[in-house]
């Protein structure tokens, strides 16, 4: 039986949708093309607000910037119906049970709190560490490192689920078990291959 | 490729192909002065370029640990088109 004591879960695109898609969704919605000549760098932007680099205020300006559209983005028009994924959720209320869960949020902590106002969602986690405050200018090897250094990420005993297969690729690297969240059928099927859950 | 959407096997995938033909290696594909990309192109050489998927009752019949995944072997991010064809009695 593995010593395993603690998960953490990324926000963007586990238990809440990326922001790149949300955001494109947002505008997908409103019938406003992003055509090739009016490029939207939205993985960079996102890569910016991870690490805390940029600011939410200003990758709304950014995004707004970046589109003629008679429906600039807006904090309201990002988080309006949220859905959640209610069955990794559902995988993290049943950890909670036996191991600590910890939310990393790669959200901005503003957004959060709006969001916390309408689901409390970061009830449902032991704690939140907001990735913005690992001090880091990318989201490589580095960020990781500062996790550790202050004393989270302990290998062997943490198992870090993560939508984005880079990010687990450099966990593993790390010496941290990670699991490629895809949707909760394969979570749970991976959490039981390591007899972490029946 | 088929294969399993796995972060350890991810690592390995990386890891093997590194080992076999590295990034940083010397490749006569540089000799022209072009470009530096001479792993790319082998390593693109030795995976297969397609896959073909049989769909049974509208389903992709694809194992419990079969996955498709498109891997880039470019080292520089760019935009990439994926060809997609169904063939079968309508």
């Amino acid at each position: 039986m593995k010593a395993i004591q603690r998960f953490y879960f990324l926000a963007g695109g586990v238990v809440l949708p990326r922001l790149t898609l949300r955001t494109f969704m947002l505008f997908k919605n409103q019938g406003i093309h992003l055509g090739e000549d009016k490029r939207l760098a939205l993985f960079e932007l996102e890569q910016l607000l991870f690490c805390g680099t940029l600011t939410a205020d200003e990758y709304l300006r950014r995004v707004n910037d970046q589109v003629s559209s008679p429906f600039p983005i807006s904090v309201d028009g990002l988080l309006k119906d949220l859905l959640m994924d209610e069955g990794a959720l559902s995988v993290v209320d049943e950890l909670r049970k036996s191991y600590q869960v910890v939310l990393l949020c790669d959200y901005p902590p503003e957004w959060l709190l709006e969001i916390d106002r309408q689901t409390d969602l970061s009830a449902r986690f032991n704690r939140v560490i907001y990735t913005r405050t690992m001090n880091c200018t990318d989201e490589r090897a580095l960020f990781f490192q500062q996790l550790q250094a202050r004393g989270e990420l302990v290998a062997g005993e943490c198992v870090w689920v993560d939508a984005n297969p880079f990010r687990t690729a450099i966990a593993i690297r790390q010496s941290i078990d990670a699991i490629i969240y895809v949707e909760e059928r394969r979570l749970r099927r991976e959490l039981r291959l390591r007899s972490l859950i029946r | 490729m088929i294969v399993e959407h796995e972060a350890g096997f991810l690592v390995d995938l990386e890891d093997t192909l590194e080992r076999l033909i590295p990034s940083n290696g010397k490749y006569a594909h540089h000799l022209r002065e072009y470009d530096r990309n001479g792993a790319a192109h082998v390593r693109t050489a030795i995976m297969p370029p397609s896959i073909a998927v049989p769909v049974v009752a509208g389903d992709l019949a694809l194992g419990e640990y079969q996955d498709i995944l498109v891997i880039d072997m470019q080292p520089e991010r760019k935009s990439r088109s994926i060809l997609v064809q169904i063939v079968g009695d309508s």
